[in-house]
């Protein structure tokens, strides 16, 4: 198992099955289905004020909606993310080799990131922008390609984690 | 009982079933549009508790359609997913259960937008009150029990 792993890693998955968080994910029977069910509840927490953020950044409801309106969504969004980044820890350490080997699970991973620095990218740039127009303007083109990239980013997120079980597993 | 084993020798249900990218398609779409149908409606039902309220509820209410578009996504792929295994999951009672939650839980999603749109048709300011509370909670608790129902047909 792991042949085609890079050799510093097998150190690393090596410890994993020896913690703790290993144990409690293999140990009860319930464990992994409880994670799962967290873990799909994270992210609906983590899409629906995704959703209407990214949507509002694109101008929809814009007349009705002050801008910094749904900022008040951004917690939500953190919590569902927390639980989930909670989760897949728990995942990751109870069978490390097997996300070590998986592609869907890499492309999951960049997708995180970018994602991350997305939002990065939000708060320090757009935020400014966003900061100095009115609460009912429309956000110049620059401000609302980076709510598409957000949508597209979490579905791409979402859809490669879903596929984990299925494709590009060793 | 022939009319579902029939079901499962369908087209549909030998591509869900047996091709390599049927199932893993039909599972991701289901869980799309899971996020964006319970995502969506859990943000209206806290709103409804007090969360959120400096987004005005007929804004709220307008985005609420996309809820909808996650809904028949889930209709289409999860018929596609039952008709692999129908005779399978007829007698799960987990699968049974589920079904009543999401039934009910569309049922009351409809009926919390609708009693938010006239609430706002009457010019009341109301707009929280207990019987939209009892829906707004109702909603909350059908979609959670349908995701761990949903879950637990994998398992058992």
């Amino acid at each position: 198992m792991g042949e085609d792993l890079p050799g510093w890693i097998i150190p690393i998955l090596n410890w994993m099955e020896t913690t703790w968080i290993n144990d409690l994910m293999l140990g009860p029977r319930w464990s992994w289905p409880i994670f799962e069910t967290l873990h799909f509840t994270g992210m609906c927490l983590l899409f629906g004020p995704l959703i209407i953020m990214d949507l509002r950044l694109l101008g929809f409801e814009r007349l009705t909606i002050p801008s910094a309106a749904v900022h008040k969504l951004i917690p939500l969004t953190i919590f569902g993310f927390g639980i989930n980044l909670v989760t897949g820890i728990g995942f990751v350490f109870g069978n490390p080799y097997r996300y070590a080997m998986s592609n869907m699970f890499l492309f999951k991973s960049i997708l995180i990131l970018l994602a991350g620095a997305n939002v990065l990218y939000f708060w320090k740039k757009a935020m400014p922008v966003l900061d100095g127009i009115g609460p009912h303007e429309d956000a110049p083109t620059s401000i609302k390609l980076v709510g598409l990239t957000s949508l597209l980013l979490w579905t791409g997120v979402l859809s490669f984690g879903r596929l984990i079980p299925y494709f590009g597993t060793g | 009982m022939a009319f579902i084993a029939w079901i499962e020798e369908t087209w549909l249900g030998e591509v869900v079933r047996a091709s390599a990218y049927g199932y893993p398609l039909m599972i991701t779409l289901h869980s799309l549009g899971l996020a964006v149908m319970v995502g969506l409606s859990v943000i209206l039902s806290l709103r409804v508790f007090g969360f959120f309220s400096t987004i005005p509820y007929s804004s709220l209410e307008r985005l609420l359609k996309i809820a909808w578009i996650g809904f028949i996504i889930n209709l289409i792929s999860g018929f596609s997913l039952y008709v692999a295994n129908a005779t399978g999951l007829i007698v799960d009672p987990y699968f049974l259960i589920k079904m009543g939650m999401v039934i009910l839980g569309a049922i009351l999603v409809g009926t919390m937008q609708s009693m938010i749109n006239t609430a706002f048709a009457t010019g009341s300011q109301e707009m929280a009150n207990m019987n939209l509370k009892i829906v707004a909670g109702a909603v909350i608790f059908c979609w959670t029990a349908a995701m761990v129902t949903g879950r637990l047909i994998a398992y058992l």
